[in-house]
């Protein structure tokens, strides 16, 4: 069976500065299917170059990229926004929940671009909303919500579509520890399930859930 | 991109486009008014201009001068041109700046007086004059020459063509201040204002009915049709054309008011999508992360500003009707059946305006670089 994620040689390179930033150094990467990965590593170190690049937001300069298999590197932006429909969920820091929206409003948005009837969307997405624990809180607004809460729908969004691939940038950094405790519980739950899984964190709970824990340095991927 | 920046641009750009429309309005609602006053003008006037096409022979100075002291205006050649036509009570004749050249010509019993006055003739008009200028610059408008008396009792500095008096509610431009008597002692009916820029043997004359303005037309017809081809007879306005002029000359202000509005609020609307767009930069890159593609992100800011605008031109066609029906009284049946057609077309141009408008917002939305928006947020 192929790898979930592949990457061969990857490197990305911004000019935006004085000086151009380095921010994937020729990356190896192969993580197999349903395996909870984590990459540690200081700001700025590349982690979220790393996951936008795993997650077709963002392309590389050189090297090759497959996807289950499928080289996905030279793949046109519609062809990028096609899979990050269908294979790909992202759990961002920020959470980036739309705050006049109700939670199942929210979700919803995450199957809005796959063409899906309306009932089938809401199926889904009170589906993704029983997945997290979040039920009791069908009907309210989003900005009503606490952080924990918050990314738990956060969650319900990125999975509503059964993506191969979760990315998380930070799931757990805006969270006291208990909370980011149970949304560690909720990932490892999804990855149960067959979700492949990379987390770019700082937290230390966080890798110590992870199968697999990479370190990056100044563009550069290890093993930890 | 930069909120600040641009929402900056957005405020100028409104508040230009603002004072802007205001100072449209006002000019254009003026230079209207203007052009109806005119046709009004022109349809108070009965009398008929003939008018000379062809050059004449150049007047010899000395001519002129001879026939200035015989107080004769018209040469032969162009009286008996003249008497040819029917109707004619007076001519003047142009000429250079010089002492003189005024008076009546024709029989004295149906004459109007004519004068043709050049700067150096204003010192020879007797009193304060009246009558309207028939060519150049002062073509149809009301002027005067005033006398000293009247100017040293009024106190005012005039200026040839700048000042005006008004007489009888009605105002004059002072072509010219009087300093003697004239040498008939008599006010003239019409004055040729003299600018210099007209040939030497020019013949203007001017015909009075003493009819009504339909009348006077048809007299006019008459004279054009005994004009031989070196006259040209200026017919005055009917009032049936009056009607269409000042029908035609409201129409185009209002149109023009009209779509300079309509611009106006496009533009706001467009600076409304611009803000927006820069608001929810984020959820633009939220919504490409979670699979939007380029047409989505543009089918939505600018399908947003067409259903907008389709709705808004609905409403707006609808209070349009309502308050005109308001304001002119007009009947409820009237109303109810010019509602559908209104909504059709409002919905329409509405839904054209949201177009416009959502068209620049949408394509900045879809430029908007996901991973950016994220990270700024």
């Amino acid at each position: 069976m192929t790898d979930a994620i592949e990457l061969e040689g990857a490197s990305r390179t911004f000019d935006s500065g004085a000086v151009p930033v380095e921010a994937l150094a020729g990356v190896d990467l192969q993580l197999p299917r349903g395996i909870f990965a984590a990459v540690l590593g200081p700001s700025g170190s590349g982690k979220s170059t790393l996951l936008n690049t795993v997650g077709l937001l963002d392309v590389l300069d050189r090297g090759v990229y497959r996807l289950h298999g499928v080289d996905v590197s030279g793949l046109t932006a519609a062809q990028r926004a096609s899979v990050r429909q269908r294979a790909i969920g992202f759990v961002f820091q920020s959470y980036f929940l739309i705050p006049t929206r109700t939670v199942e409003r929210n979700v919803e948005l995450g199957a809005l671009y796959r063409g899906l009837a309306g009932d089938e969307r809401r199926r889904r997405s009170l589906q993704a909303i029983e997945a997290v624990g979040m039920e009791h809180r069908l009907g309210f607004r989003s900005r009503t919500l606490s952080g924990g809460e918050k990314q738990r729908i956060a969650i319900a969004r990125a999975i509503i579509n059964a993506p191969a691939v979760l990315l998380a940038d930070e799931p757990t950094g805006n969270l006291d520890r208990d909370t980011g405790q149970r949304i560690l519980e909720v990932l490892t739950e999804i990855n149960r399930r067959g979700t492949t899984i990379l987390v770019a964190t700082h937290d230390p709970a966080v890798a110590e859930r992870a199968d697999q824990v990479f370190e990056m340095t100044d563009g550069a991927l290890a093993t930890a | 991109m930069r909120a600040r920046p641009i929402r900056s641009v957005v405020v100028i750009s409104a508040t230009a486009v603002a004072v802007g429309l205001l100072s449209f309005t006002s000019q254009a609602t003026t230079l209207s008014n203007q052009r109806v006053a005119a046709q009004f003008d022109a349809l108070a006037d009965n009398r008929i201009v003939i008018t000379r096409t062809t050059k004449t022979d150049s007047i010899p100075e000395q001519a002129v001068v001879d026939r200035l002291e015989n107080r004769a205006l018209i040469g032969r050649r162009t009286e008996t041109d003249l008497t040819r036509l029917p109707f004619i009570a007076a001519a003047g004749v142009y000429a250079t700046p010089g002492p003189t050249h005024v008076g009546p010509i024709g029989d004295p019993l149906t004459a109007i007086r004519v004068g043709s006055v050049s700067p150096d003739a204003y010192p020879l008009v007797a009193r304060t004059t009246i009558g309207r200028g028939i060519t150049g610059e002062m073509e149809g408008e009301r002027v005067i020459v005033v006398s000293r008396e009247v100017s040293d009792a009024l106190d005012q500095p005039f200026r040839r063509g700048r000042s005006a008096i008004f007489l009888d509610g009605r105002p004059y431009v002072v072509v010219g201040v009087a300093t003697f008597d004239a040498p008939d002692g008599e006010a003239w009916d019409a004055i040729i204002p003299y600018d210099g820029t007209d040939e030497i043997g020019g013949v203007v004359a001017l015909a009075t009915t003493g009819m009504g303005p339909g009348e006077t037309a048809a007299v006019a017809t008459q004279a054009a049709a005994h004009a031989s081809g070196s006259v040209q007879v200026k017919v005055p306005l009917s009032p049936f054309a009056l009607r269409n002029k000042v029908l035609t000359e409201l129409a185009v202000t209002t149109r023009w008011l009209g779509l300079a509005v309509f611009a106006a609020a496009t533009l706001s609307t467009a600076a409304i999508g611009f803000i927006a767009v820069v608001e929810r930069r984020w959820e633009i890159g939220l919504r490409r992360a979670l699979g939007a593609k380029a047409q989505h992100i543009a089918f939505q800011f600018g399908g947003e500003a067409v259903v907008l605008g389709l709705l808004g031109g609905m409403v707006g066609a609808v209070a349009g009707t309502l308050i005109i029906a308001g304001i002119g009284g007009i009947e409820a049946d009237a109303i109810i059946r010019s509602v559908p057609a209104g909504v059709a077309w409002g919905a329409l141009l509405g839904a054209f305006a949201g177009l416009l408008a959502g068209l620049t917002p949408a394509v900045l939305a879809i430029r908007v670089e996901p991973v950016a928006s994220l990270r700024e947020r």
